[in-house]
């Protein structure tokens, strides 16, 4: 019996220490966020902002407003881009015959492994060039849409093949056609998984920072990720961390939430994933 | 899958619906991959880039990637940050899956928070990460000031084998959350009614993660090990943002490197022949994982007594089976 304890008490000791470390870098950008320059250059270093002042947002806001909102059109983009290709593949391919179906889908998540997101970035930054994407929402979008479009093929189609296919064959003796069974009958019962590859295609795009620093110069269509980036890396005088913590907490304002609200879907793509149960 | 019948309705009509992401796989997958081929295979440079017309020379820029300042270094720091990572993150994020796994309304909220650092913007973990290490004002500086542990303030990110050990540290923090919840899956499969009867057996705590957990995560390990070397291979924007592969080459890592070449020495050849060279690893990678793990799932039936009470487990619940089982291992 106290051996019991004495594991549940390790247990959550281990826990909460492992939390801490885990959650300590997100506390640590919240209360330099509000601290001042100058507390955050007091030895030692405060645990929590004597004079919390929201100074740091003050400045952030009008730094990266502009670029928060070709964040927003390039992120909603992709969601729009990935959710058209990853539903329309999916029910191709529960329509397609059983075994090719499944082998290529397995292929495509293999080739999402495989080949890694930077191995784009070369022959991308030639096609865009080519094609004039480059400093475009389009470009940004279409490299965006990388990072989501073959997990969310995976989601949407071992989602819709767990569904009855009566629906389907019901609706086609009553003379539906197959674009009409997907959008009124398919599409509705799979709002689930088509919500997880928006999920997954929101913040690929809204926390890429690859594609947007090598296909954007700093303009209009350049996104938050790289103007953040700009607020360290500028030659003109010292970094404002205050400054810079509030622009990343904002930066990372839409991954908060989506963990806090959306967990459930999170995982839901993950298992679909097949890595995890 | 065979549950779903398939009349000749069902089969037909699939066409028109792949035409989208056959259309997107053949610009988006297909096209670049040829062309990134064809670019390792070239003289591609600032000059000729644009026009296309790039001379076909072998494997030249393979044979000069070897000489470019910083290979042997990256070959280095890629061990080096491989085992660094996979290891600490396997046993933190396997501990954290065997302790997340009782329910409480505190595990609960824990679980959710525990996928933080794996989404967080790249970003923005870069630079609260640079903060933090910032000298002489950071939180390390700081607190290792006041421990007495260093007069002189340490510029971790000037170093390159501090430079090194911080980019493995935030890298350990961003990998957690995805061994956790590998781990955590490959726990589920393990039935709890095994874990109890190993206990009434009067199994030891150490006897059952020995016995029971460990075997039967192998194919876990595995899993975790193939996607430690992908993310090793692929890691890129909280590096570049944290040291940019700095100082002195002792951060730069494979996907670096290869962005390196192309977009800050304008070789483009010397990149694509980066590029092609990591991907012949991951396909090796991944045809070597396709075929332990396979082989494996063939010879299930076959391997340790272990799987076999888990198999039994995880089919009948009957208890008495499984004690027996389990009671008669030595």
């Amino acid at each position: 019996m106290v051996g019991t304890v004495l594991r549940r008490r390790m247990g959550q000791l281990l826990l909460a220490l492992t939390m801490f470390c885990l959650l300590f870098p997100v506390y640590w950008l919240v209360q330099s966020s509000i601290s001042t320059q100058r507390e955050l250059f007091h030895t030692p270093s405060y645990i929590f902002p004597p004079n919390p002042s929201l100074v740091g947002f003050k400045e952030a806001i009008p730094a990266i407003a502009p670029a928060l909102g070709s964040s927003a059109i390039i992120a909603c983009g992709t969601v729009v881009v990935t959710l058209f290709v990853a539903v329309t593949t999916g029910y191709g391919l529960t329509l397609s015959r059983v075994g090719a179906g499944g082998s290529l889908v397995r292929f495509l998540v293999l080739m999402g492994l495989v080949f890694p997101v930077i191995m784009f970035v070369i022959p991308l930054y030639e096609l865009f060039d080519h094609f004039h994407l480059l400093n475009s929402y389009l470009g940004l979008i279409l490299a965006d849409s990388l990072y989501s479009v073959p997990l969310g093929i995976l989601i949407m189609y071992t989602y819709m093949l767990s569904l009855p296919a009566s629906f389907g064959e019901a609706a086609s003796a009553d003379g539906a056609s197959r674009g009409r069974i997907l959008v009124s009958i398919v599409l509705p019962l799979s709002r689930p998984a088509a919500a997880t590859t928006a999920i997954f295609a929101f913040l690929g795009a809204w926390g890429d920072y690859l594609f947007a620093a090598t296909f954007t110069n700093g303009g209009r269509v350049s996104p938050a990720s790289t103007s953040v980036y700009t607020l360290i890396a500028s030659n003109a005088g010292p970094v404002s961390w205050p400054e810079v913590m509030a622009a990343s907490l904002i930066l990372g304002l839409p991954t908060v939430l989506a963990v806090v609200f959306a967990q459930r879907y999170i995982r839901t793509g993950l298992s679909a994933g097949g890595l995890v149960g | 899958m065979g549950r779903r019948r398939r009349s000749k309705l069902t089969r037909t009509g699939a066409f028109p619906f792949l035409v989208p992401g056959i259309i997107y796989s053949l610009f988006m997958f297909g096209y670049p991959i040829y062309l990134v081929v064809r670019m390792a295979f070239s003289n591609v440079t600032f000059e000729n880039f644009t026009s296309g017309a790039w001379k076909f020379v072998g494997f030249a820029n393979f044979r000069a990637l070897p000489d470019l300042p910083g290979w042997d270094l990256m070959l280095r720091n890629s061990g080096i940050f491989l085992i660094g990572s996979i290891v600490p993150q396997f046993i933190i994020g396997g501990l954290l899956a065997v302790v997340l796994r009782e329910t409480s309304r505190l595990r609960r909220i824990a679980r959710s928070l525990v996928l933080l650092p794996w989404l967080f913007p790249a970003v923005a973990t870069a630079t609260v990460f640079l903060w933090m290490f910032q000298a002489p004002e950071g939180l390390f500086d700081s607190v290792l000031k006041a421990l007495g542990i260093v007069h002189s303030p340490p510029y971790f990110l000037d170093q390159p084998t501090d430079a090194l050990v911080v980019v493995i540290l935030v890298n350990i923090w961003i990998g957690i959350p995805f061994n956790y919840l590998v781990i955590q899956s490959g726990l589920q499969a393990i039935s709890r009614d095994l874990h109890e009867t190993a206990t009434i057996d009067g199994a030891s705590w150490l006897q059952e993660l020995l016995r029971i957990t460990v075997p039967l995560l192998r194919e876990t390990l595995v899993t975790v090990l193939m996607i430690g070397i992908m993310g090793t291979m692929n890691v890129f924007a909280f590096v570049w943002i944290l040291t940019a592969g700095g100082p002195a080459n002792g951060t730069m890592l494979p996907g670096l490197f290869a962005y390196q070449q192309a977009f800050v020495n304008f070789d483009y050849g010397d990149g694509a022949a980066m590029i092609v060279l990591i991907v012949v690893v991951l396909l090796l990678v991944g045809a070597g994982y396709v075929l332990l793990t396979s082989e494996r799932r063939r010879n299930r039936r076959l391997t340790r007594p272990v799987r076999r009470v888990a198999a039994a487990g995880a089919r009948d619940q009957g208890k008495a089976g499984v004690v027996t089982m389990v009671g008669g291992e030595p």
